[in-house]
């Protein structure tokens, strides 16, 4: 089954004085439970592509289906429900929240509220999830106290606190040095083969992309996979 | 973890951020709530002014000069109703050889039922015998000690008001001595006073025994004091008071005449007031009227009978005389004294009233009809009313009918008549040509005499009671205490006036903590884009924020209520420079109600959230990814955008305003075309910023560095430029409008109409003596020399309206003058007329009600009426009638009252008594005023130049100028501040920035000139909008004013406001820059 079709995929960002064509019919087509790495050159659309990938933003032309789900046409509110109960996110820049300590920041997602779960056992599932990614010793630290690596895997915990049938990632390793980037290649792959769930990740990390695996390369506004 | 707890830690972790918040809501509610409360605590003051004031007194009749029974209170007081009569008189008051005076005392003679009536349990101790009672203003004012000795000056009441013809002898005053063995205060029922203001009144209270006696008034009053717990039922009191009242309580009496087979019904004030005829002629239909008046000369054939009653009446009252008389019928004395016979012309000299009020004599030219015999009814000396001075003579050489009388030209002869025969009439004429020559506005008649036939002397008393009410006889039933309360209760409203003044302040105050709140909404962007990429709808993120919001807010107001009751202690004690109680001590008493406190927090919570919600909405409908990248950049539009002409519409609109001043009023014009001239302004920065974004710039340069930044966050920008704006604005423009001068007094053009001194009199002043010059109506004697010309004015009904009087006055005081020598001289700036009135004094003559000018100041912002308005007046009988309001004055000495014709207030108060205001001509300085006070010692003169009065008038209002200055001035600091906090944050957020230009290798002084810059370019564009808008809007004041000293004061401000934004933003500079530069 794909997690992710897209067909025709259009983006165009429009100034006063230019129209901008980001993304130009763009085609991709992830399988459930496969981890694929998207990379390009800064300013091909990588980023842009994500957020329509996560329904952060609305495409120009095309379709894009998440899970057999058609997300190019969903109001704010039904994105918003999207992201809550099928997406994670995993930022280059982590966006922890400095005034809530770590095991609090991986339920962040549960503000969102009319979760089925009990608090409980989203707490259960945090711990668990932060136990995965060996931050157990480190649940009451708020994010200053944490390194960049940690706070990424902060951040991975949270992607996955909703059981996300995809995981979308933005230049996670962006700001990680070459051991770190190595450890987190290890935990999302880890992640992806233990929850089975399905990610996409942007990157300019060339190791990155190639412990994931399959690397499609977004230039002129298309996707094109890249054989190794 | 839930949302609360969530939005809860977001609080407490962001503490810092929202401190700004906090400290600006509290500004805010502190400002709000400090104008509500000192509304609050004016109107609680006023309110207990009004209840010491009055009591427990809710009903009073009020007989003015007339006088009824004082045992009327005794038959009153009952279950429900206390009653207490008063016999109120005004006085000069001196302390016994000190040379310390005041007048215009009220000197009340009371019993112990008055005191049954104060506020509190006080006491009810009357004075003793030989002793007074003073309030503790008057012995403030006269530093008395008790049992120092004071002497009143009152002046007996005449049973007629002394103007009119034949009212007897000229005032006569007398003396009453004694001391002074309390000094009561508000417990004690010493602020007793009719006039609905703050102001204490000077009052001496004596037993009133002691003062019918002295006044020669046994057993009479003129003030009845109710208290009737029947509140609402005021009809019924009415009734009971009509019911209780006797003959005697409307002044008059009735008696038989068997000569005349007739019963005459008499009035102790000699001509009947037309309404009381009215009411006596309707009840009987048969009652004939009488006049008998006193002519100077009969003449005829050459010879002359000098000081002769005449009488005018009917043939059906008097049988002596033909059916149809065409002519005068003389007494056989008469005929023989002038040797006049049927056919011969003669001719009467009488005195009258001119329009002026002036005595005049007059002639008329009658034939003689017939004579004669001097028996019976024709001899009858009842005939004469009872004229004082005239009619208890023992010769004529002895009358002392209140006219000139050349005693010389008195024959033996007519002392011989007056001896046998009295005021028995010499010459009969038709009584309509008595109506026509002795008519005047007191009346026509002397007596109604009802003949025998239709009813017996019996009758005519029963059927008088009967149809005669208190109020046809001018006793007029006021329903005081409502009055009273109704005024205090509704005051100036100072609530609005500061929430007015302070409108721009916390205008400033909400803009900084919006602004502040938004600095904290972009802080946190990352946080807002990382919940919606979470799939955490905007909606909610938006609710918590709010909801932080509002707790921020809440407490800021909780705090602000607490400062706001120090600043509302501040602002009383402002206010209390000008209305200060009694010895200067402060009137103002704090009060809140809870009411007020609540709504006025509701209502500024209520108003921040808007603001928050406002500034916040846009950001937050930004989407997640584009939150995400921004940070704390504001997201804006790219682009110019079009040219806003819109702007000029509005600048358009604002000049437009400044043209509708008469249908918008001056303030409204004012500050309407200030609001749109602003908008315009900003509407032009606002594009210039975007514009200077947009275009392509052949080289960068600090200065287009710094103005990239300000475009680059335009909100901040816009906020700071308003801010400054804003205030710049209110204060110049406030400026303008300061009052000042009075140098230009001897303009009749100007506010003092050319005339030097006001003067005001205890005592009315009346047409003057045989003795006095014609122009001396003053009776100045030797000291008349030194001052020119004399405007004597009638002070009617009505209370203070001036600035000076706290509570609401739905009739200020008219004051009546004779218009035409007004107009003539071309006195006093005339602003504006009613349309189809002509700008011009004569106008006040015309039109079907009558009219009066008013000063602009009490028309806008005491009576708040408009041109063409009609303010109802009770006349002498407490009938309403409406006086227009034809045109009003500009800044003049008249401030308070309406200025009415002394004619035609007249015809609605004909028994008013003579002037006790005058305006005179002279030089302000040297010796004129003590020149004045002495000669007008007797007078109870109280003396000022019309430029103190003006002077005085101008304090007040500069007053609200300096605190309208002073909350502007506060606003243009929390302005400044605002650009401190800019500067500040701009710098915090810019490290980045200047770390960058520090590894290109850019010099440290090149960034500071960059920051300097952006600062400068905030400062010039609000001072220059600001400005701008001002001038615009006070060209016309300025234009009208030729204010130079104005436009220099606001170059002044100009400079001092400029400087502290400057001392702001480097403050905010210094502080920051460091920090930011360290790399």
């Amino acid at each position: 089954m794909a997690m992710i079709e897209v067909a025709g995929l259009t983006k165009i960002h429009e100034t006063q004085t230019e129209a901008l064509r980001v993304l130009d019919g763009l085609a991709l087509e992830v399988a459930a439970g496969e981890a694929v790495a998207i990379v390009g050159p800064s300013g091909s659309g990588k980023t842009t592509l994500l957020n329509l990938l996560g329904a952060l933003d609305q495409p120009s032309g095309g379709t894009i289906r998440i899970a057999e789900r058609n997300i190019s046409g969903l109001t704010t509110a039904e994105a918003a429900r999207f992201r809550n109960r099928s997406l994670g996110f995993i930022f280059q820049h982590h966006h922890l929240l400095p005034q809530l300590s770590v095991l609090e920041n991986v339920q962040v997602p549960r503000l969102a509220g009319d979760w089925e779960e009990t608090p409980a056992e989203t707490e259960a599932r945090a711990r668990d999830l932060l136990h995965k990614v060996g931050l157990d010793h480190r649940l009451q630290h708020l994010p200053w106290q944490l390194s960049g690596g940690e706070r990424l895997r902060v951040g991975v915990a949270r992607a996955l606190l909703n059981r996300p049938c995809l995981v979308l990632a933005d230049e996670p390793t962006g700001l990680l040095d070459a051991a770190a980037t190595e450890r987190v290649a290890e935990l999302l792959l880890q992640l992806n083969r233990e929850e089975g769930v399905t990610m996409v990740v942007v990157t300019h990390n060339a190791t990155l992309a190639r412990r994931i695996g399959r690397t499609l390369e977004l230039t002129q506004g298309k996707l094109k996979e890249v054989v190794r | 973890m839930s949302g609360v707890s969530f939005m809860l830690r977001g609080l407490w972790f962001f503490r810092r951020s929202y401190l700004g918040v906090l400290a600006g809501a509290a500004l805010g509610a502190m400002v709000l709530l400090g104008a509500l409360m000192a509304g609050d605590s004016v109107k609680s003051s006023l309110q207990k002014v009004a209840a010491a004031r009055l009591g427990k007194v809710n009903a009073v009749l009020a007989g003015g000069d007339r006088f009824f029974r004082a045992g009327l209170a005794g038959e009153l007081t009952g279950a429900a109703t206390q009653a207490a009569p008063v016999l109120w008189v005004k006085a000069t008051a001196s302390v016994q050889g000190s040379g310390r005076a005041l007048g215009d005392v009220q000197v009340l003679g009371v019993d112990e039922r008055f005191w049954l009536l104060g506020p509190g349990a006080g006491g009810t101790t009357t004075p003793p015998d030989r002793g007074f009672f003073v309030n503790a203003h008057l012995a403030r004012s006269l530093a008395l000690a008790p049992n120092e000795s004071l002497v009143l000056r009152l002046e007996k009441p005449a049973t007629i008001a002394r103007d009119a013809p034949l009212a007897g002898k000229a005032a006569e005053v007398i003396a009453l001595s004694g001391e002074v063995s309390e000094i009561c205060g508000d417990a004690r029922f010493g602020r007793f006073s009719l006039q609905t203001t703050q102001l204490p009144q000077a009052t001496v209270f004596v037993p009133i025994e002691r003062l019918q006696q002295a006044l020669g008034l046994a057993g009479k009053a003129n003030l009845l004091l109710v208290n009737d717990r029947k509140m609402p039922d005021r009809a019924e009191l009415s009734e009971r008071i009509t019911h209780r009242c006797t003959l005697a309580d409307y002044g008059l009496s009735v008696e038989e005449v068997p000569l005349a087979k007739a019963v005459e019904i008499r009035t102790s004030r000699i001509f009947f007031d037309r309404q009381v005829a009215a009411v006596i002629q309707h009840r009987f239909p048969e009652a004939q009227p009488v006049i008998t008046y006193m002519a100077n000369t009969i003449a005829t054939n050459g010879k002359t009978t000098p000081y002769s009653m005449v009488t005018a009446v009917e043939a059906a009252a008097a049988p002596f005389l033909p059916d149809q008389l065409d002519g005068v019928v003389l007494n056989a004395w008469e005929a023989d004294d002038l040797a006049a016979k049927a056919g011969d012309e003669v001719r009467l000299d009488y005195y009258a009233l001119d329009a002026s009020n002036r005595l005049v004599e007059r002639s008329a030219r009658l034939p003689v009809a017939g004579v004669v015999p001097l028996t019976d009814l024709a001899a009858d000396r009842r005939w004469m009313p009872d004229f004082p001075g005239v009619a208890s003579a023992e010769k004529t050489a002895d009358w002392d009918a209140g006219v000139p009388i050349d005693v010389k030209r008195i024959r033996d002869k007519d002392e011989a008549y007056w001896d046998a025969h009295r005021g028995t009439p010499k010459l009969f004429l038709p009584l309509q040509k008595g109506r026509e020559l002795f008519g005047n506005r007191w009346g026509e008649f002397t007596a109604l005499r009802v003949p025998a036939a239709v009813a017996s002397r019996d009758a005519v008393a029963a059927g008088l009671l009967e149809s005669m009410t208190p109020a046809v006889a001018g006793l007029v039933l006021q329903d005081t205490g409502k009055q009273g309360l109704a005024a205090a209760a509704s005051p100036v409203d100072f609530a609005g006036l500061l929430l007015g003044m302070s409108l721009f302040l916390m205008a400033a105050a909400v803009a900084l903590t919006a602004m502040l709140f938004r600095f904290h909404i972009e802080l946190r962007n990352h946080e807002s884009g990382l919940l919606a990429a979470l799939g955490i709808s905007p909606n909610k993120v938006m609710r918590w924020r709010l909801l932080e919001g509002l707790c921020v807010v809440v407490a800021g107001s909780a705090i602000g209520a607490l400062l706001a009751v120090a600043y509302t202690r501040f602002l009383l004690a402002l206010l209390a420079t000008i209305w200060s109680g009694p010895g200067g001590q402060g009137l103002f008493r704090f009060h809140v109600e809870a009411a007020t406190l609540a709504g006025g927090m509701a209502g500024f919570v209520c108003l921040m959230m808007g603001v928050i919600w406002a500034v916040t909405r846009k950001q937050a409908r930004q989407s997640a990814s584009l939150r995400l990248e921004a940070g704390t950049e504001e997201v804006v539009r790219t682009g110019a955008g079009p040219v806003p002409w819109w702007a000029l519409g509005l600048a358009a609109g604002g000049l437009a305003a400044l043209t509708g001043r008469g249908v918008l009023g001056v303030p409204g014009a004012f500050f309407l075309a200030g609001f749109m001239l602003l908008l315009a302004g900003l509407a032009v920065y606002r594009w210039v910023l975007r514009r200077r974004a947009a275009t392509a710039c052949d080289g960068l340069s600090p200065r287009r560095l710094a103005d990239l930044n300000c475009g680059r966050r335009p909100t901040r920008s816009l906020v700071v430029v308003g801010s400054l704006a804003g205030g710049v604005f209110l204060v110049v423009s406030v400026a303008a409008f300061r009052k000042s001068g009075g140098d230009d007094w001897e303009q009749r053009g100007s506010g003092t109409g050319g005339f030097a001194y006001w003067v005001e009199t205890t005592r009315a002043v009346t047409r003057g003596n045989a003795t006095q010059a014609a122009d001396d109506v003053l009776d100045l004697g030797a000291a008349r020399s030194h001052f020119g010309r004399v405007l004597p004015l009638r002070i009617g009904p009505g209370d203070d309206a001036s600035c000076f009087n706290l509570n609401s006055v739905t009739r200020p005081r008219l004051l009546a003058t004779d218009v035409a020598t007004l107009a003539q001289l071309g006195a006093f700036p005339i602003k504006q007329v009613l349309a189809g009135c002509g700008k011009d004094w004569n106008t006040l003559r015309e039109g079907p009600v009558l009219r009066a000018f008013v000063d602009e100041t009490t028309l806008l912002w005491v009576l708040k009426k408009k041109l063409g308005e009609r303010l109802l007046y009770q006349d002498e009988w407490g009938r309403e009638f409406p006086v227009e309001i034809a045109g009003t004055l500009d800044g003049t000495v008249f401030q308070g009252s309406l200025v009415v014709d002394e004619a035609r207030f007249l015809q609605h108060y004909p028994s008013a008594e003579g002037p006790r205001l005058f305006l005179l001509e002279g030089t302000p300085r040297g010796e004129g005023a003590a020149r004045l006070q002495l000669a007008l010692a007797d007078q109870g003169a109280m003396v000022s130049t019309t430029g103190e009065r003006l002077a005085a008038f101008h304090q007040v209002e500069n007053t609200y100028i300096a605190i309208f200055h002073l909350l502007g001035g506060l606003g243009v600091i929390v302005g400044s501040a605002g650009l401190g906090l800019l500067t500040a944050r701009n710098l915090t957020e810019r490290r980045d920035e200047f770390a960058i230009l520090h590894s290109l290798g850019v010099p440290e002084k090149t960034t500071r000139r960059v920051i300097r810059l952006e600062a400068g370019q905030f400062i010039r564009w609000g001072l220059g909008i600001g400005l701008l808008a001002a001038m615009v809007a006070i060209l016309p004041a300025l234009y009208a004013g030729g204010t130079a000293h104005g436009l220099a004061w606001i170059g002044l401000l100009v400079v001092v406001i400029a400087a502290n934004a400057r001392f702001w933003s480097w403050l905010g500079y210094r502080r920051h820059l460091r920090d930011a530069l360290r790399h």
